[in-house]
């Protein structure tokens, strides 16, 4: 399946970065927990006390669990990369290295990206449902032009299921991103559906920590794991029975 | 008998792949609870739950009007069927917009982003409007933009029908 130099190469590219997580999860997590309360308030000290033995106590299991995360982050993304598609591989490179300047990348409509998000069972499912919740914003009929919509919640998660599904032809667009992370805003014109969805990568969302909500991984604030964004843009004809 | 040898590359390769896929699904997984909205009649003035204190008023006659005090027009807002949501019309267009819109997307990013974020909005369809959905946050009437616990919320705090504050916590008017 892969060339003996290109496993080669992997491996030998596996083991810099892995030194490189090893001593930067000792710094992680420092910047988002820095004491706010630095000089105690007048009338309770005892308080201010073990807060700031809390917070410091809150803060060695942070720098603790993000460190632990990057290792496992390097090594999956790294082998996630050898097998997945162009689009997908760009963008996990771009989210393990942190090379990136913090700005969005944005995918046009039926940019090959967002053919590859779109192929994806789980996209499709969520269509139809902002397509039916459109509906019901508008009462039963989506306007034929000018209509705007703005996903409250997101759809169901992308979870294990889904991966799995997905899985079976290669890691492309759908599996990297998972969930959309922000809400999708829906317009309308000339009777086409318009769908507009922005999506965080962060060490956190790697982690699982929006699913296991325990609030301990830091995202850092340059650097490798650096948080990366995609906007995806596609559009769809108005079904029949919602137009106008 | 044949002694079991480990051929040390393919069996790192294949651990790896392994832990690859199981990482990745739960890294791909993000638990992002769907609310129904409870929201019949959300009538009353909201604030974000932000420092920037965001005081938001929304008007009846089966639409809203979700706006700030300071910027708010009469006839700037869309009717819609549905009693459950609330188009802003030319609310970008305003600083508070502005504001709303890095809010809503947290902490941690670089200007650039923002700026960014801004260009490919104003590239949209309707650049300038707002759909925001009525709810409740923990059982509290609640607007909110995006699903992200950082994400920018505008809590109700005093109910327009009978202008009286609103216990946060109850959602019971305050006695005067």
């Amino acid at each position: 399946m892969f060339s003996r130099l290109k496993i080669t190469r992997v491996l030998c590219r596996l083991c810099i970065p892995l030194g490189v997580v090893l001593s930067a999860g000792e710094v992680s997590g420092s910047e988002n927990y820095n004491t706010q309360n630095t000089s105690p308030p007048n009338n309770n000290s005892t308080a201010w006390q073990s807060t700031v033995k809390a917070e410091n106590k809150q803060r060695a299991i942070n720098r603790i669990a993000s460190g632990l995360i990057r290792i496992p982050a390097h090594i999956s993304i790294f082998s996630a990369e050898l097998i997945a598609s162009e689009a997908a591989e760009k963008e996990l490179e771009k989210f393990r290295r942190g090379e990136h300047d913090g700005a969005p990348i944005e995918f046009a409509i039926d940019s090959p990206a967002t053919k590859e998000l779109l192929a994806g069972r789980y996209y499709q499912e969520l269509t139809q449902h902002l397509i039916k919740e459109t509906a019901r914003w508008y009462g039963g009929k989506i306007p034929h032009s000018n209509g705007l919509f703005s996903q409250a919640n997101t759809y169901r998660s992308f979870g294990g299921k889904d991966f799995l599904n997905e899985i079976i032809d290669g890691i492309d667009m759908a599996d990297i991103i998972g969930s959309i992370t922000y809400y999708v805003r829906v317009t309308t014109q000339d009777g086409f559906l318009y769908f507009h969805a922005i999506n965080k990568m962060s060490l956190d969302s790697y982690a699982g920590e929006n699913y296991f909500e325990h609030d301990l991984v830091n995202n850092p604030e340059s650097g490798a794991f650096t948080s990366t964004a995609q906007v995806f843009n596609w559009r769809v004809e108005i079904p029949e029975k919602y137009r106008q | 008998m044949k002694p079991f040898k480990i051929k040390w590359p393919g069996a790192i390769l294949r651990i790896t792949l392994f832990f690859s896929l199981i990482l990745l699904s739960v890294a791909c997984s993000s638990k992002k609870t769907r609310v129904p909205s409870k929201a019949d009649s959300p009538l009353g003035l909201y604030q974000s739950n932000t420092p920037q204190q965001f005081w938001l008023a929304i008007l009846a006659d089966n639409s809203y009007l979700l706006c700030s005090i300071r910027y708010c027009r009469q006839g700037q807002y869309e009717s819609i069927a549905a009693r459950y949501g609330v188009i802003l019309l030319d609310f970008f267009s305003s600083d508070i917009g502005l504001k709303i819109e890095r809010l809503s997307h947290g902490q941690g990013h670089s200007e650039v982003f923002y700026q960014q974020m801004r260009q490919i909005r104003l590239r949209q369809m309707r650049p300038n409007d707002l759909a925001f959905h009525v709810s409740d946050c923990g059982e509290i009437f609640c607007a909110g933009i995006g699903h992200r616990a950082e994400g920018v919320k505008f809590f109700k705090v005093v109910d327009f029908n009978q202008h009286k504050q609103v216990d946060q916590r109850t959602m019971t008017p305050i006695a005067d």
